[in-house]
């Protein structure tokens, strides 16, 4: 399981995140809620290594991992923009984790996403929401310990959205996936996740599923957030 | 609870290496210059202040009256491709850059060949030639991104064609004409080989003087006071274009390209004339060049020649640029990964440091190295000397040219491979060294061409057996005898065709324009 201790990060002065505490069960998802700016990303690449802490821990099964680097630390991360990289394949894309020789399993990843015999083909050829599917198959492929999705669909138009909240929440439950998922949309987080953290500013105000957010509501700004 | 940030002592590795290529092929000799320099001012010989304020002095004039003349005959062309879109703009272009890419050595023979020699007109002229590109292509592309509304604007308020140009068209092209003006005056405010081959040492620069005291008198601690002289003069003239630039760095609409109009009626024949007249200009030189080189190739293979043979020369330049384009490449390539992937004052100042050699003259890094590579170990008679000095010379175009496409890489590709348990060496393999190899094939390209013409500091440190083309080119000019010159200007054409080819083959990967030049 994964514990984030009183987690600081500072940015060229700028605060953007502070005090925060989050614990994630094994095969949990929990959902990060939040404004934009209010340092959702940030939180994820902390935990993935990209970014250094300024103050907190990062705890993996108990052991502290804040000093352990990026590529050693063997969590997945689906960037927004999804990152997929311009001079390979999509099977040289999703295969980039794995180790040489792992055709099986790229295949496997991307039947997973039903993106079948798409891997010879090149990343610009791909529409938005191939480009979800691979980046997903990607993050998925070398079955990470932790799945972190930075606004998964954020990218994608309103009806392709409503079908794949469904698909990726199916997949990381399939996996066991232990995960965390940022988004800024409130149905979309209750309908993937299966607990919720509300980011504000850099502090997480309060953690629950939706209903009992909706319910009772820490303060004005949250009950104003959730609508 | 916190902790010491981690330092990562891959980057120090990283910045090493280009840190101390820099730091002794290039500061040390430099630093070993000023303090020769200084202690001799101190003495105050008698005749030298004379001397070095004449020569000074003339160096002066020459570079801005080149400058002016090289405005002046840009002008049309620079009218031509800036104002209007036409048929075959495009190799015209292409057509005004090749008196810019050709070695200075070459230049200097072309001229020759015309029969102008030993005048001031000459050396004028060479300049002119050399660097008319840089006019029409920094002014003419600025030109052409202006927004044509601007002008209509002035014309619909009542200005004639004369004040749109003088109040909105040049006000508007200042800071190219200014870049253009101070790279121009750079140019030929340095230029060697041109005036040491046109001008001798009655028409000395400091440059040719800084020659003249360290190879042909061996007067090194004069040389080295001509050396700081030059120094100040360059740093001055860079000084006070940052201090323009930054002071007139105003923004205003641009336009793309393709506002821009094609010529008609009148216009048209302007611009045709404009065009086919400065190229063709420009071409005399060097149908003269091919023209009295005919008949002198068997010679070059053939006889045996006192000053060198020109078949170990061509061999000798070709292993030279290899060697010292592979140096400027590892060391520029690292250079710019330290440069692209830090950010803060270090990475800064070290981007700056980086360039410093292209605003030194080469004479002046030759100089340094026979003044200064005596320590630890007497390298002033090792055969790297020459490549060495080569590569410290092509580095600025390997970080100027590499580091834009480092810097357009998305960090987060980086990032994404990270994640996925890529090493940061794997990462740099995978990531970074793919997506900048066209960059790098043009720097490549760069470094060669760069390394084949070069003639300021290889005249200082390559020796006797093992001349360069550019080096021999010039003992087979100072021989008497029809026979030695046209066996210089046909060593000029094979050089001329070399530096072309790798041209050609590097603009095969030039995507746009890669870098800065």
């Amino acid at each position: 399981m994964l514990r984030v201790q009183d987690l600081h990060v500072r940015i060229e002065d700028t605060r953007i995140l502070r005090e925060v505490d989050l614990g994630v069960s094994d095969g949990e998802i929990v959902g990060i809620l939040g404004p934009s700016g209010s340092g959702k990303s940030t939180l994820l690449r902390a935990i993935a290594g990209i970014i250094e802490p300024t103050a907190g821990a990062i705890y993996w099964d108990g052991e502290d991992i804040t000093h352990v680097p990026t590529h050693k630390r063997r969590f997945g991360l689906m960037f927004q923009g999804y990152a997929l990289f311009p001079h390979l394949t999509v099977g040289e894309n999703v295969g980039f984790g794995l180790e040489k020789g792992a055709d099986g399993q790229v295949e496997e990843a991307l039947a997973w996403v039903g993106m079948t015999g798409f891997a010879e083909r090149t990343v610009d050829d791909l529409s938005g929401g191939e480009k979800q599917r691979v980046a997903l198959a990607r993050t998925l492929a070398p079955r990470p310990r932790l799945v972190m999705l930075d606004e998964p669909l954020g990218a994608l138009d309103r009806n392709l959205r409503s079908r794949l909240v469904t698909e990726t929440r199916e997949l990381l439950k399939d996996r066991e996936a232990t995960a965390i998922v940022v988004t800024h949309d409130a149905g979309e987080a209750d309908a993937i996740c299966d607990r919720l953290a509300l980011l504000r500013e850099g502090r997480i105000v309060q953690t629950g599923t939706l209903s009992e957010l909706v319910a009772a509501p820490a303060d004005q700004w949250v009950a104003d957030f959730l609508g | 609870m916190a902790r010491r940030r981690r330092f990562r002592w891959g980057w120090l590795a990283v910045a090493a290496v280009p840190a101390l290529f820099l730091g002794y092929f290039f500061l040390y000799p430099l630093t070993r210059i000023l303090a020769v320099g200084l202690s001799e001012l101190g003495v105050g010989a008698s005749g030298v202040e004379d001397r070095l304020f004449r020569v000074g002095w003339f160096t002066f004039w020459q570079a801005v009256v080149s400058t002016a003349l090289t405005f002046l005959v840009a002008a049309p062309m620079t009218w031509a491709v800036g104002r209007y879109e036409f048929k075959g703009r495009k190799l015209a272009m292409a057509l005004v850059t090749v008196p810019f890419v050709l070695p200075t050595v070459v230049v200097g023979t072309a001229f020759v060949a015309l029969g102008w020699r030993d005048s001031i007109g000459a050396i004028l002229a060479a300049h002119v030639f050399f660097n008319v590109a840089v006019v029409v292509r920094t002014v003419g592309s600025q030109w052409r991104r202006l927004d044509p509304d601007l002008l209509h604007a002035a014309a619909s308020l009542g200005a004639s064609p004369r004040q749109v140009m003088r109040r909105i068209t040049l006000p508007l092209l200042r800071p190219s004409l200014a870049a253009a003006a101070s790279i121009v005056f750079l140019f030929t405010f340095t230029s060697f080989g041109v005036i040491l081959i046109l001008g001798g040492y009655q028409f000395a620069t400091l440059e040719v003087e800084i020659y003249r005291q360290a190879i042909v008198l061996f007067d090194i601690p004069l040389a080295a006071v001509m050396a700081l002289v030059q120094l100040i003069g360059v740093s001055t003239a860079l000084y006070l274009y940052s201090r323009y630039q930054e002071r007139h760095s105003t923004s205003w609409e641009v336009s793309s390209d393709a506002s821009v109009p094609s010529p008609t009626g009148r216009s048209r024949l302007w611009v045709y004339a404009a065009v086919t007249g400065t190229l063709a200009a420009l071409s005399l030189p060097l149908f003269a060049l091919v023209r009295r080189s005919m008949g002198s190739y068997q010679n070059l293979f053939g006889a045996d020649l006192v000053v060198g043979d020109p078949a170990a020369a061509i061999r000798n330049s070709l292993l030279t640029a290899a060697v010292a384009a592979v140096a400027a490449l590892v060391v520029g390539i690292m250079a710019a990964t330290f440069v692209s992937h830090r950010s803060g004052k270090l990475s800064r100042w070290f981007d700056t440091t980086l360039m410093l050699p292209l605003g030194t003259s080469a004479v002046a890094i030759g100089l340094g190295f026979i003044v200064a590579l005596d320590w630890p170990i007497d390298l002033r008679a090792s055969l790297l000397l020459v490549p060495m000095a080569h590569a410290l010379i092509a580095i600025p175009f390997v970080v100027r040219i590499t580091l834009p496409a480092m810097r357009s890489i998305d960090p987060d590709l980086r990032n994404a491979a990270s994640v996925l348990g890529a090493s940061p060496w794997r990462v740099w393999r995978r990531v970074d060294l793919p997506l900048v190899s066209k960059a790098a094939l043009v720097a490549t390209g760069f470094s060669l061409v760069i390394s084949l013409g070069e003639f300021g500091a290889t005249s200082f440190v390559a020796r006797p057996n093992t001349a360069t083309i550019p080096t021999l080119i010039f003992r087979l000019l100072s021989r008497p005898g029809e026979s030695s010159f046209g066996m210089a200007m046909a060593l000029s054409v094979i050089l001329a065709a070399l530096t072309a080819g790798i041209i050609l083959w590097v603009d095969r990967f030039r995507a746009g324009d890669i870098g800065s030049f």
